[in-house]
């Protein structure tokens, strides 16, 4: 699957990290702050081998993931839940539209007294804030479910938990996928500043920690690590997306 | 067998009836036709018999092929896209009517894969409805309904989405069904050819009031061969008295 359009994304990001090289190598700008991208990957290369970074790394997108798979299942089961009961909806959704314009790190400071500074306040604030748009996806999904597939699913004298289970929560895949998504950057962006203002170990603190300790070079490979860990989830992310949901991809051909 | 007495229908009690006073009778071998222009509450009709609207006033009895019992209704709707679930296999879609029945899991494979036999899939049985042609998804539509083995299969539009000649060729699959099925058929349309080629009994709707005024008795024999179905007196008599019922003798 490699095509032109790789090649071509390939040339600006090598263009970028030229771009980087050059500037800080002809000083340029204050090479203090932002030293040469070749010392941050020698820094990066040297931190991953001996130092801290790689158990940083496992931290964070542990962390990360495991918040996203409870948010997924507790979301998804709200969701769907919601959808089908229009009654318990109307009690609810005014609960929710209260709760979620509220940034999860704004309940940082609300788990650091009841937990203290631990991964578990960290893994509770994660949740939180992945738990919304998957909750919000997974119920739009169930409302966008054809009507005429509920139709046949009721001519078939379908048992309503069937409907549920075989049509109606598959049908709102697509939509769910789109929730988590969301909440895939959602996850990393909060673990990272959860733990950066923690000072807590994972990737937010190592970046936080190096920059207190004037260790530039290796501040950025931390970013540049994020960076990775980011990319390789989404790419994950979206390889398995297409496994699941193969009949909702329009160039979908077997 | 359906029995249909004294049914009215309206959305609200606000609205006028869609359907007012409505008596109808299939039988276990019937092919009835509902007939009727756009909007005459054909639709109306076979939602009501499938148990998807419920009625204002009046009755609606589906009794069993041998008399023992209750009988089955299942629909087959005009939106085949709409209808089918896109991340089931062919076999797989025509097997959900089973799976919550204690059916073991190989009977179940049989029953749905003679289904698809019946309709001329058993070739598609692993593919998914997007791979399918139109006509082939509206066959698996069909194909589903069947395996509920139910006594009265309700047609609402069957072939309206789909090109004359596939048209054609799922009309004699139908026709193919009913005839090897001990099954009672409804089916809406507004095409007099294909009204006049399938039904035993055809059922004019009239737009208002929106009741059965007229069933007609349909005589011609089903197995000669279509052309010369055309082209019999007794099939240019029928479209003409149809043609002026629907339309009035409007040119």
């Amino acid at each position: 699957m490699i095509g032109a359009s790789f090649f071509r994304g390939t040339a600006s990001i090598l263009l970028i990290c030229g771009g980087w090289e050059f500037v800080t190598s002809n000083e340029l700008i204050d090479v203090r702050f932002v030293p040469r991208l070749s010392s941050v990957l020698a820094s990066l290369v040297h931190e991953l081998a001996g130092g801290a970074l790689g158990g940083c790394v496992l931290s964070t997108v542990g962390t990360a993931l495991v918040c996203l798979f409870m948010s997924a299942f507790l979301g998804v089961c709200t969701g769907v839940l919601l959808g089908v009961t229009p009654k318990f909806r109307s009690y609810c959704m005014p609960v929710v539209e209260v709760l979620r314009p509220v940034p999860s790190v704004a309940f940082i400071p609300v788990f650091v007294l009841i937990l203290g500074i631990s991964i578990k306040s960290i893994l509770w604030i994660v949740t939180i804030g992945c738990f919304w748009p998957i909750l919000l996806s997974s119920l739009y999904g169930v409302r966008q479910v054809d009507e005429l597939l509920l139709d046949v699913a009721n001519t078939l004298h379908l048992p309503r938990y069937n409907i549920i289970t075989k049509i109606i929560f598959p049908a709102s895949l697509p939509s769910i996928f789109g929730g988590l998504r969301i909440a895939l950057a959602i996850s990393l962006i909060s673990t990272v500043t959860c733990e950066m203002v923690m000072g807590f170990h994972g990737l937010g603190g190592y970046i936080l920690e190096k920059e207190r300790s004037f260790l530039f070079s290796e501040m950025y490979s931390g970013i540049l690590m994020l960076s990775f860990c980011g990319l390789l989830i989404n790419r994950l992310f979206v390889y398995f997306e297409h496994k699941i949901i193969f009949w909702a991809n329009e160039k979908w051909i077997v | 067998m359906l029995q249909l007495s004294s049914v009215s229908f309206s959305y609200s009690s606000s609205l006028p009836p869609v359907i007012q006073n409505l008596s109808l009778t299939v039988g276990n071998r019937d092919f009835l036709v509902l007939l009727g222009t756009s909007g005459c509450g054909k639709s109306t009709i076979i939602r009501l018999c499938a148990g998807l609207l419920k009625q204002t006033s009046g009755t609606i009895e589906i009794s069993s092929s041998d008399s023992r019992g209750p009988g089955s209704a299942t629909v087959v709707f005009q939106e085949y896209d709409r209808a089918l679930l896109p991340w089931r296999t062919s076999l797989e879609n025509a097997r959900l009517p089973l799976e919550h029945l204690n059916y073991l899991s190989d009977e179940r494979r049989d029953v749905a894969f003679r289904a698809l036999e019946l309709v001329g899939l058993e070739q598609s049985a692993n593919k998914y409805p997007q791979q399918l042609s139109g006509g082939m998804r509206q066959r698996l539509c069909i194909a589903r309904a069947l395996v509920m083995n139910p006594d009265v299969l309700l047609l609402d539009e069957p072939f309206g989405s789909l090109d004359a000649c596939t048209r054609e060729e799922l009309r004699t699959r139908v026709s193919h069904i009913w005839s090897q099925r001990n099954i009672g058929i409804v089916m809406a349309t507004h095409d007099i050819d294909e009204a006049i080629l399938l039904g035993t009994h055809l059922a004019l709707v009239s737009p208002s009031p929106k009741n059965v005024v007229d069933v007609v008795e349909n005589t011609i024999s089903k197995g000669m061969p279509i052309e010369d179905i055309r082209s019999s007196q007794s099939y240019i008599k029928l479209w003409r008295h149809v043609r002026s019922f629907l339309f009035g003798s409007k040119p």
